[in-house]
């Protein structure tokens, strides 16, 4: 026992050595902004605050917490943005975006945009910047946009700007046709619905095995099972699911794949249906979207397979056990421009209404009553 | 005045001395300031490494990094072991009438051997780890974040300062996850994504 403490010391020391080893990285040139020279906003102002670069051995841990500040330069008020994060050494060319949904910025206003990045990456020789900002689009109130679009934002924005609208024109109408109390009492079930939300952390391989979790159980074999989808009807939406199924095994789903109906006339270029798990202790909750792209006829019908594998968790690190799959539509974009939405009559439905996840409009409004108060509320309604 | 050894002082900064040897140590740091530098540089050496790891960025594999580490390092003792209980055979050897030849040739067989079991080791684990191919890149939506790693390097994007826990967070089967933050003083929502290609 002596001998292997001895050992460990000994190792120990020779990492506290090694990590002792470190440097500071200088961040000036390390994050670089671009936007286009036609782009209809500019950067008022950008500071990084606390961010710090850590060289150690060969790699780079870079901690960013930009503030950034847009300003709007073109003459119509702006919905939403999202700006494109790019490490290129990072996980074989992964990105990352972060998007500011329901605004409403004026003409030659500013508004904030907090980026806060944490990443490992290879050290560079220092010609390149370690992280890249794009802009991958701006949403007018025209429903117009702006941008590359490489993370396919235009549609993003646009669903969020209808979802905000659609929250936005219900809490009114309840205003006007009933006053302050109702709001109220609508509120207050929307905070009840956020907060009684499980709380899951959800992991997905789009390929191949999923890397063993920390909380596996000790044997390696679990009873796998193939479990055929329920699905959450809406009567509005244009689209049917007609039959689905999916392989769980613990905490893991595998290869789901979907048959679906185009109920409408008008051809489809694209929508996503939401999947809801439930586990073995009766929690169901929202966790993953299955995506379709690709021309879906009016009245045609297709089917969705998927390769990937996710795994879900409680917040916190303790496992779950899944037990089974609903499928519903979320949304749905057509081949002419158009977009469909669940009303707010379909999430009246109390099971949807627990599982589709609130719109960025219901939480700003939510937190706007948490924080200012029912007056505070009503004056932004009225605005 | 002769000084302890540099792993002598680490073990001892470590509290990881037998007693008597600590009680010896202790003596000796006491009256000598060189020494006592280097084990205060150990101690600070070592909260700055429990403070570090502390702050590992999740998405890391550890767990598969410290189980290869663990598996080199009973590789290792096991040849060491096999190396010093052969010797110690072969001590007891010359009263048996083994010359000195012979104990050198014996040693020198053995420690051929454990050098190609430790090379076999390595290329089988190597094999192992072709036969799996590359780690693949998993993507991650927690309430700190959304991430992903491929078990070595990693980008994990946070959510503010001003609400460090996620209101909503989801995958797609694409290989995207992403988690909203709500601002709690200006209620402004801000959406983390990050998109494995």
């Amino acid at each position: 026992m002596f001998m292997w403490n001895s050992r460990c010391a000994i190792f120990a020391a020779a990492v506290t050595l090694a990590f002792g080893q470190e440097a500071g990285v200088d961040l000036r040139g390390g994050l670089k902004i671009n936007l286009p020279k036609d782009s209809p906003l500019a950067v008022a102002s950008l500071d990084l605050g606390p961010s710090k670069g850590t060289a150690r051995g060969g790699a780079v841990m870079l901690d960013l917490h930009a503030s950034l500040r847009l300003r709007n330069l073109s003459g119509k008020r702006v919905k939403g943005v999202t700006l494109l994060v790019l490490a290129q050494d990072v996980s074989a060319g992964g990105k990352g975006s972060v998007a500011a949904p329901s605004l409403d910025v004026a003409p030659g206003d500013d508004f904030p945009v907090r980026i806060d990045l944490r990443m490992v990456r290879p050290m560079s020789n220092g010609a390149e910047p370690l992280v890249q900002v794009l802009l991958d689009g701006v949403l007018f109130d025209d429903l117009s946009f702006f941008g590359e679009n490489r993370l396919n934002s235009r549609r993003q924005l646009t669903v969020w700007e209808l979802e905000a609208r659609r929250d936005r024109k219900h809490f009114q109408q309840l205003l006007e046709a009933r006053g302050t109390e109702p709001l109220r009492a609508e509120i207050l079930a929307a905070i009840s619905r956020q907060d009684l939300r499980p709380r899951v952390d959800v992991q997905v391989v789009r390929q191949g095995v999923m890397p063993r979790g920390a909380n596996a159980p000790a044997t390696n074999y679990e009873m796998e099972k193939d479990v055929q989808f329920s699905f959450l009807r809406m009567p509005g939406a244009p689209v049917e699911l007609m039959a689905g199924a999916a392989r769980i095994s613990g905490d893991e789903a595998k290869a789901p794949h979907l048959e679906i109906r185009n109920r409408d006339s008008k051809a489809i270029r694209h929508l996503e249906i939401g999947l809801a798990l439930k586990d073995t202790s009766g929690q169901e909750f929202f966790a993953a979207t299955v995506p379709f792209d690709g021309a879906l006829a009016g009245k045609g019908s297709a089917a969705l397979r998927d390769s990937a594998t996710l795994r879900v968790r409680h917040t916190g690190g303790s496992r779950l056990v899944l037990d089974s799959m609903a499928g519903f539509v979320n949304n749905v974009e057509f081949a002419d421009g158009g977009y469909w939405i669940p009303s707010r009559a379909d999430l009246a439905d109390g099971r949807l209404g627990k599982l589709v996840p609130p719109s960025p409009e219901e939480q700003r409004l939510v937190q706007l009553y948490r924080k200012k108060g029912l007056q505070a509320l009503v004056e932004e309604l009225r605005k | 005045m002769k000084h302890p050894s540099i792993e002598k002082l680490a073990l001892y900064s470590g509290g990881e001395l037998a007693w008597w040897s600590r009680i010896t140590m202790q003596r000796h740091v006491h009256s000598c300031a060189q020494c006592q530098e280097e084990v205060a540089l150990f101690g600070e050496a070592a909260t700055a490494v429990r403070e570090e790891t502390a702050e590992m960025p999740g998405g890391v594999q550890w767990d598969r990094l410290a189980a290869e580490m663990r598996a080199n390092v009973r590789v290792g003792i096991a040849a060491s072991e096999a190396i010093s209980s052969y010797g110690s055979r072969i001590e007891a050897g010359p009263a048996q009438g083994m010359s000195w030849r012979m104990t050198v040739l014996t040693t020198g067989f053995v420690i051929m051997l454990s050098i190609g079991y430790w090379l076999n080791a390595s290329k089988k684990s190597e094999q192992i780890a072709a036969m799996r191919g590359p780690d693949p890149i998993v993507a991650e939506a927690s309430e700190r974040g959304v991430g992903m790693s491929d078990g070595s390097k990693g980008m994990e994007l946070r959510g503010p300062k001003t609400n460090l826990r996620a209101a909503f967070v989801a995958v797609s089967t694409v290989g995207s996850a992403g988690a909203q933050y709500v601002d709690e003083e200006t209620g402004q929502v801000t959406v983390n994504h990050v998109y494995v290609e």
